[in-house]
């Protein structure tokens, strides 16, 4: 069963439209890299699909149920947001007692955990919290729900690089026992690049890419060797980028690389190499955005 | 319903601000209230009032605008509807009217047995709004409180919906409206007509009715507007 599904979704503000003709299908137990530059439009389509916002083109469904104003449908999701404004009263312990009964797969222990592995003070308001411990508060609130949807929207802004840490192996592991569908939406694309099973690119508003991680990094490989060798290989793949040093060019290209064209490009003598995540989402932007 | 009063928790859990402030405000207004008559030696007869009391209803309108302003995005962002948010929040209003009524009916005849503290005070006993029925007693405190909450989580709500420049503008136009229309009544010497029928009215729809009317369309205005606002 799809968790959500979009099709020809579009959302404006005004004259700005921020989401254009967006389709995709989110699957069960899978971790998505909801990946793309500021202003791409990525929390706005998370806003749509958690029933902050109202669509205004285009079909949306959230557990099978248009998601606003949708009370079973959004119980079942957790949208964790680096920009959560809390009241000014609430102190820590507050909230997670009031996350605790909101979400029905609400796990005390697991939370209790969390708050201690990050030394969150559960007496101070959260208001006096710092960047990285509010950033602290809404992981742990991300992870212990344990909502068959859960999103996390730049959810470690301010942590440190132990607490990223600890909040990657915490979500492999429940994960692990705990299957669900996560959404990760961050500009740390390489911290993540490893639990990222499936990517969605963003880029004005537009989806540029909608592929499992794994086939797309078949897909984006850097050639580099002699120019002229290197130009005649690109010719089959589409060039996503090109830079020269001399006689030796390097090019990242996307295409399908099965063994005959490796082997092809083993004959011109060029090197062959897959692209970081991060690399391959970078160029892939940067075409979509000017387009040759 | 459950998650209605699960909501509704979202009000009370830090409960020092919701419930502490505006009886703690009250109650100093109160304490100054009696070190000031009773350093007053003869108070001429009717001069022993005070509007004290108002402090209770204004702290806990103010209290009434800030969850929205600040518990609505909150409440949004934990998947809570708007829809859910609204009715848990017009049961913390309505129950909380009811109880503090409640108590302030007991602090009344308090007032009342101790012969106004000893000092002849009328803090909770205020002309007119003193009934002598309980229950009318009871509702005649209550109603109030409801009238300005609604009144306050309107127009909290409408500042949550449009903004800064949305609140004033409606502010603006409210403002031009009844100007006009009061300039209307002065031109057209409606006044005494309308002094008339208020005085006309029975005291228990002055005071319950039609503020209570008043409060239900705040009410069901501010839920037509939050359906639509986004945090």
């Amino acid at each position: 069963m799809s968790v959500v599904a979009a099709a020809g979704l579009t959302k404006r503000f005004g004259d700005v439209t921020a989401l254009n003709d967006v389709t995709f299908t989110l699957t069960e137990n899978r971790i998505y890299g909801l990946l793309g530059r500021n202003g791409a439009g990525k929390t706005t389509l998370m806003q749509l699909i958690t029933g902050q916002n109202s669509v205004s083109v285009g079909d949306l469904t959230l557990f099978g149920e248009r998601p606003f104003e949708n009370e079973r449908a959004l119980m079942r999701v957790a949208f964790i947001k680096e920009s959560q404004k809390y009241p000014a009263a609430y102190q820590v312990r507050h909230v997670l007692s009031l996350a605790s009964r909101l979400f029905p797969n609400w796990d005390e222990d697991f939370a209790q955990s969390l708050v201690d592995e990050f030394e969150l003070p559960r007496k101070r308001g959260v208001r006096k919290l710092s960047r990285g411990m509010t950033s602290a508060l809404g992981v742990t609130i991300g992870l212990a729900a344990r909502a068959p949807l859960t999103f996390f929207d730049e959810p470690y802004l301010g942590l440190d690089a132990v607490a990223r840490q600890l909040f990657y192996d915490r979500l492999l592991a429940d994960y692990a026992e705990n299957p669900r569908t996560v959404v990760l939406s961050t500009h740390l694309i390489d911290e993540v690049a490893d639990l990222i099973e499936h990517v969605l690119l963003l880029d004005h508003g537009k989806l540029l890419l909608d592929a499992p991680s794994e086939e797309l990094r078949g897909q984006v490989m850097e050639a580099s060797g002699p120019a002229e060798a290197v130009d005649e290989f690109a010719t089959a793949h589409r060039a996503l980028h090109r830079e020269q040093l001399g006689g030796t060019a390097r090019t990242t290209l996307r295409g399908s690389f099965d063994n005959a064209e490796r082997m092809r490009a083993k004959k011109l003598g060029i090197d062959l190499a897959p692209v970081s995540l991060q690399q391959a989402v970078v160029r892939l932007t940067a075409e979509g955005t000017n387009p040759r | 319903m459950t998650r209605i009063l699960d909501v509704a928790r979202m009000h009370t859990v830090a409960w020092l601000g919701q419930l502490a402030w505006p009886w703690a405000i009250m109650g100093i207004s109160l304490g100054t209230n009696l070190l000031i008559f009773a350093s007053i030696d003869d108070a001429a007869p009717g001069k022993n009032t005070t509007g004290g009391l108002a402090s209770l209803y204004i702290v806990c309108a103010i209290v009434a605008a800030a969850s929205i302003t600040q518990v609505f995005p909150f409440a949004l962002g934990m998947g809570v509807t708007r829809r859910t948010f609204y009715l848990a929040t017009t049961l913390v209003n309505v129950v909380q009217a009811v109880a503090y009524g409640v108590l302030l009916y007991l602090l009344n005849l308090l007032e009342g047995g101790t012969n106004g503290f000893g000092i002849q005070l009328r803090f909770f006993r205020v002309p007119y709004v003193d009934v002598s029925n309980g229950l009318l007693q009871i509702a005649v405190y209550a109603v109030p409180f409801l009238f300005l909450n609604f009144l306050a989580i309107f127009v909290a709500v409408w500042y949550v919906r449009f903004g800064t420049n949305g609140l004033f503008a409606t502010g603006a136009v409210a403002i031009l409206v009844s100007g006009l229309l009061i300039a209307l009544i002065t031109w057209q010497g409606w006044f005494g007509d309308i002094w008339q029928w208020l005085s006309s009215q029975h005291q228990a729809s002055l005071l319950v009715g039609w503020p209570a009317l008043l409060a239900a369309a705040a009410g069901l205005g501010g839920m037509a507007a939050i359906r639509r606002a986004n945090a």
